[in-house]
């Protein structure tokens, strides 16, 4: 899909957006809520995977992280609008030291690594105690606004990160650092003798993923008021995200929100009316997309146009 | 004075030695040739001066400076552009976006655009398809690619690593006429390494012949194109 017809895509997307709240119900508020929220998380993956080609299953890592660090700097008596903040740099800041080993690692190993990275996190997280709270979960201190207003805020953070978020991807898919990542994503050593330097295209793109995915953290622990390990660090979070960026088109500007809204929207729609077997329909439904719609929704919506404005093959020279 | 000079390099993958004290001048302005057989080296040796592989002993240097704690993105800066065997294009981005990948390194932007028009004056097909994916094109449009994309780092040395590879006669003589018009024009130090032993002599005015990984001839292609030796082992002609 061209980038202007994105733009008018998201354009309606986001007006639709800041309407609803006007429109709907507390059930759907929070429905949408979680949709920004696994936007983020699938534009932070979109980032690492989808251009630099490094596909960290365990980016929840950086989710759980954020939660735990806006949680535990309001718990010190921080006001949300420093913690959350101060969380996402916390994410960011872990990500671009630990990305210098861990992206020295490729393909399935790089992974693994960032898998175990998020398993780890747990065990420290667990094994620290005190400001963390350890195995017991942390309480995150009550907002003293009512409720309806407090939920409503959290809506517009959440879609507000959410439209930061794409807007870097938008910046990132035309600036000089994008057109290295592809590059590298393609071949790192083709990349490097182009001159980019792909230890810290790599570091970057993963410090700008976890800062994104930080930020989900934070805004979720704040809404939930209460977190523990098993959630805050679920590795289904990335799982998760993972299908949305694929399901939307990964490597494009908005495909990761339009997955999120797909496949929150129906997975929601298919818990409601099957609850018994709604995993099993689920997975039915993520085993569909792969096969049929590899590339993405976002592509495939662009291939219904005529074609005579797709590139034709060319003529041997 | 060379612009590039390699001296006693030695270079090996794990236990096996491939190159063994290689010595290669590369004179400023003119374009070199690497010759020989499959597996001789010359790849390896390629990218030993890209920076891609580390030798075990020996000093490439780079207009007079030491290469040996340069890392390969480092180079391209220094000025040395690489039009790797088989082209390896982006092949998910356009024509256009990996020529401008070539100019990664670069500041000056108005300097860039007018490298690309000159390029695309060079090759006016690649601005006919510069909107298109790169993987999807013909072989010969994809090696003009590559070549216009080195190009585009503005490099004092350019190198090019089997240009003829797979391609039709046709389109290795007009990238062949290219690449001796932008040595004449801007004098960009060339050293191509090629397979085609007669081709390479017709661009190169010296040439260097290796051998299972050593050095076995070297002088100007004037003269190895009447070496006995030459026309018998590499260009199939009797002496």
């Amino acid at each position: 899909m061209s980038g202007k017809r994105q733009l008018i895509l998201a354009t309606v997307l986001l007006i639709a957006a800041l309407a609803a709240p006007a429109f709907v119900g507390n059930y759907w508020l929070r429905v949408l809520t979680t949709v920004f929220m696994f936007g983020v998380v699938a534009q932070g993956l979109n980032v690492i995977v989808g251009f630099a080609g490094y596909h960290a299953f365990g980016n929840s890592v950086f989710f759980g992280i954020g939660a735990y660090a806006t949680g535990i700097g309001m718990t010190l008596g921080l006001p949300v609008w420093v913690a959350i903040p101060v969380a996402v740099a916390a994410a960011a800041l872990i990500a671009a030291v630990l990305g210098w080993p861990f992206l020295r690692l490729r393909g399935h190993y790089f992974a693994i690594a960032t898998v175990a990275l998020n398993a780890a996190a747990t065990e420290v997280i667990i094994n620290i105690g005190g400001v963390t709270g350890g195995a017991q979960g942390l309480p995150l201190p009550f907002s003293s606004l009512p409720p309806t207003l407090l939920y409503r805020i959290i809506y517009f953070a959440m879609l507000a990160t959410l439209v930061l978020a794409t807007a870097i991807v938008f910046w990132l898919s035309r600036s000089r650092l994008g057109y290295a990542l592809r590059a590298l994503r393609d071949s790192e050593s083709g990349a490097e003798v182009m001159g980019v330097d792909t230890v810290k295209a790599k570091i970057l793109a993963w410090t700008i993923s976890a800062a994104m995915t930080g930020s989900a953290g934070g805004l979720w622990a704040y809404w939930l008021t209460f977190i523990e390990v098993g959630t805050a660090f679920d590795i289904s979070i990335s799982v998760r995200g993972y299908i949305m960026m694929l399901l939307g088109g990964m490597g494009t500007v908005i495909g990761p929100v339009i997955g999120a809204a797909l496949f929150q929207l129906v997975g929601d729609a298919i818990w409601s009316h099957f609850s018994g077997i709604h995993n099993l329909l689920l997975g039915a439904l993520v085993m569909a997309v792969v096969l049929l719609v590899p590339q993405g929704v976002l592509d495939s919506l662009s291939r219904l146009r005529p074609p005579a404005r797709r590139p034709r093959r060319a003529a041997e020279a | 004075m060379s612009l590039l000079r390699v001296e006693k390099l030695d270079l090996r993958y794990g236990d096996s030695q491939v190159l063994w004290a290689i010595d290669l001048a590369v004179e400023e302005g003119r374009i070199s040739a690497l010759v020989g057989a499959n597996g001789a080296g010359k790849t390896t040796l390629m990218r030993a001066i890209a920076g891609l592989v580390r030798p075990s002993a020996g000093r490439i240097s780079f207009g007079g400076e030491d290469l040996a704690r340069v890392p390969a993105e480092t180079r391209v800066r220094r000025g040395i552009a690489l039009v790797p065997e088989g082209r390896r294009l982006f092949a998910g981005l356009s024509v256009r976006e990996n020529l401008m990948l070539g100019a990664h390194v670069r500041t000056d932007r108005s300097a860039v655009a007018d490298d690309l028009s000159k390029i695309f004056a060079l090759f006016p097909e690649l601005e006919k398809l510069s909107g298109q994916i790169a993987g999807t094109m013909s072989g010969g449009q994809q090696q003009m690619c590559a070549v216009g994309r080195a190009l585009m780092a503005r490099p004092r040395l350019l190198l090019i690593d089997e240009m003829s590879l797979g391609l039709a006669p046709v389109v290795v003589d007009r990238i062949a006429m290219a690449l001796k018009s932008v040595n004449a024009e801007d004098g960009i130090t060339m050293l191509l390494v090629e397979q085609d032993v007669e081709l390479a002599l017709e661009i190169a005015s010296h040439a260097t012949v290796m051998d299972t990984g050593r050095v076995v001839l070297d002088g100007p292609s004037t003269a190895l194109i009447d070496d006995p030796k030459i026309r018998e082992a590499y260009m199939g002609l009797a002496a």
